[in-house]
């Protein structure tokens, strides 16, 4: 798994940046680089096993009529 | 009317206004003027609407010489953050991707206001579309900290905290999806509330999250901001989160006073965040406080910060990549550096990360409100530290030093942040006080107990010393 990914596919900076058609400079690529270490990390952190019934669409039904 | 007009708060303006001591023109030429000296120091505005204030003050001088009584923001001049529209002005989110977005229609909260014979005297900085940061690269400058410009103001409702501490309104509308109104009412040391989920409507509001975005009021006092709160609640039917409940009065029994109210301490919040220790004494003072007005103060623990944190920024992300992506892809170079590399970023969360990140937050709802079973309201720190410098803001860092304000924006809880006391360094430090959905009115009870304890709001920013700095 490339550090430059999440544990589901591996894309890199270098691919997203091409896709979008951006360019960075090496001070940019190296923070980015670090973010995007930290964002797999939070997401590892959210990515457990869940039951089906845990649906995620209602988690803000604070109100009822 | 002991205070200079500019350090009035709404109670007391309104009083004055409507026993026809004070004229609306007045008060409003009086902040234009103050506008006009001052704002060099902080950058609040990016735009002042004097000609359509003065028409609104006139008329609200008008109606108020003839009996008509709006209630208590009649003739109160407030700023919108300039995310949010004023029909027949641009709404620019602070970026060069909307410098001509002239609006034709008032969002609802803007309605409202008027409504209520409120003036709007300006749009006001926010961070590039509510997720930049303080840049130094978009059409208009970064708002700085009225206490020491050489701060940041906290966002990214940052000019919305700089202009009520300024003295340049008593009271403007900011915008929190993760933060942005409590943050810049912590680091500025006013009054800001961000409403429970669907209490007040955004239509008319640029989205960043839609899931996590609320709107809600910065005032200098407690009470000011229950006012403001009273006129901006509401069902709209229009916007699919809005709430379809009957709407109590937040104002009506704030000096109700805390004896008997159970108070949930959350010093581990600060902790976690590794908190200053004049951030941790200013927040269990105030637990102190409120145990020596009667309540009943229990330390709690919730889930890890970063819990909330990763389950939030993923939602976020997601979110604002899904209204972005277009002029990521097409128009980049109109964003600043800031944003543009945050939405980046946000281009490498999965869907199924979003998708994690929902099923987990409907975890940590379920689990903060087993704790709020027991509690009226959770006390902890709004920041970590008072405000830091504004060259010293990091690009990243949400994943890594979150804001302590996400959990609630996660739960959807409302949330004040307010003033309890001041740095070494003569900066704000902030208290944040939780409660349950749609229960503002203990929230404010709470907050306004507090206040009347204290003497912070006896003390404000100096900006003739801004200005000296300014120049030099």
């Amino acid at each position: 798994m490339s550090a430059e990914s999440t544990p589901q596919s591996p894309i890199t900076i270098d691919m997203k940046l091409a896709e979008y058609g951006l360019k960075a400079g090496p001070e940019t690529l190296e923070s980015l680089k670090g973010a995007v270490a930290d964002l797999q990390t939070a997401a590892k952190n959210i990515c457990k096993p869940r039951s089906y019934l845990e649906e995620p669409v209602h988690a803000l039904r604070l109100w009822k009529k | 009317m002991a205070e200079p007009l500019p350090f009035m708060t709404i109670t007391a303006l309104s009083k004055a206004i409507a026993s026809k001591a004070l004229s609306p023109v007045e008060l409003t030429q009086t902040l234009l003027d103050r506008v006009d000296q001052y704002d060099g120091v902080t950058n609040a505005f990016i735009e002042v609407t004097a000609e359509l204030a003065l028409k609104a003050a006139r008329k609200a001088e008008s109606e108020v010489m003839n009996g008509l009584s709006r209630g208590p923001l009649h003739g109160i001049p407030v700023g919108l953050k300039d995310i949010i529209d004023l029909a027949g002005y641009r709404t620019t989110a602070h970026s060069h991707q909307l410098i001509d977005n002239w609006v034709k229609e008032d969002a609802v909260v803007t309605a409202k206001l008027k409504e209520a014979g409120a003036i709007i005297l300006g749009k006001l900085s926010t961070h590039e579309f509510a997720m930049g940061g303080p840049s130094f690269d978009l059409p208009f400058p970064p708002a700085r900290n009225p206490w020491n410009r050489e701060h940041f103001s906290g966002g990214s409702s940052s000019g919305s905290g700089a202009a009520v501490a300024a003295g340049f309104m008593p009271a403007a509308l900011g915008t929190d999806t993760g933060g942005s109104i409590r943050l810049p009412a912590a680091f500025c040391g006013i009054v800001g509330l961000k409403p429970t989920y669907g209490l007040v409507s955004r239509r008319g509001v640029l989205p960043l999250s839609q899931s996590l975005d609320h709107i809600g009021p910065m005032t200098w006092t407690v009470e000011d901001n229950a006012l403001l709160l009273d006129v901006l609640a509401g069902h709209d039917p229009l916007d699919p989160a809005s709430a379809d409940r009957p709407y109590v009065s937040a104002s009506a029994g704030i000096h109700g006073g805390v004896k008997g109210l159970r108070v949930a301490y959350l010093p581990s919040l600060g902790a976690e965040a590794g908190a200053s220790d004049e951030v941790m004494k200013g927040v269990a003072h105030v637990a102190e406080t409120l145990k020596s007005l009667g309540a009943i103060v229990e330390e709690v623990t919730l889930p890890p910060l970063m819990d909330f944190a990763s389950c939030g920024n993923m939602i976020l992300s997601s979110e604002a990549f899904a209204i972005h992506e277009p002029n990521i892809r097409q128009r980049p170079e109109k964003y600043g550096e800031i944003l543009r590399d945050r939405l980046f970023l946000a281009g490498f969360v999965h869907a199924s990360d979003y998708v994690h990140a929902m099923k987990m937050r409907g975890e940590l709802v379920a689990t903060v409100a087993k704790v709020m079973r027991t509690y009226d309201v959770i006390i902890c720190a709004s920041a970590a530290t008072p405000a830091p410098k504004i060259k010293e803001m990091p690009k990243f860092g949400l994943y890594t030093k979150p804001p302590l304000t996400f959990p609630f924006n996660v739960t959807g809880m409302p949330s004040l942040s307010m003033c309890c006391g001041y740095s070494a360094s003569g900066l704000p430090l902030a208290v944040q006080i939780a409660g349950h959905a749609f229960e503002e009115a203990t929230v404010y009870r709470v907050a306004q107990a507090y206040e009347a304890t204290t003497t912070w709001r006896s003390r404000r920013p100096d900006l003739d010393a801004g200005l000296k700095a300014l120049a030099a």
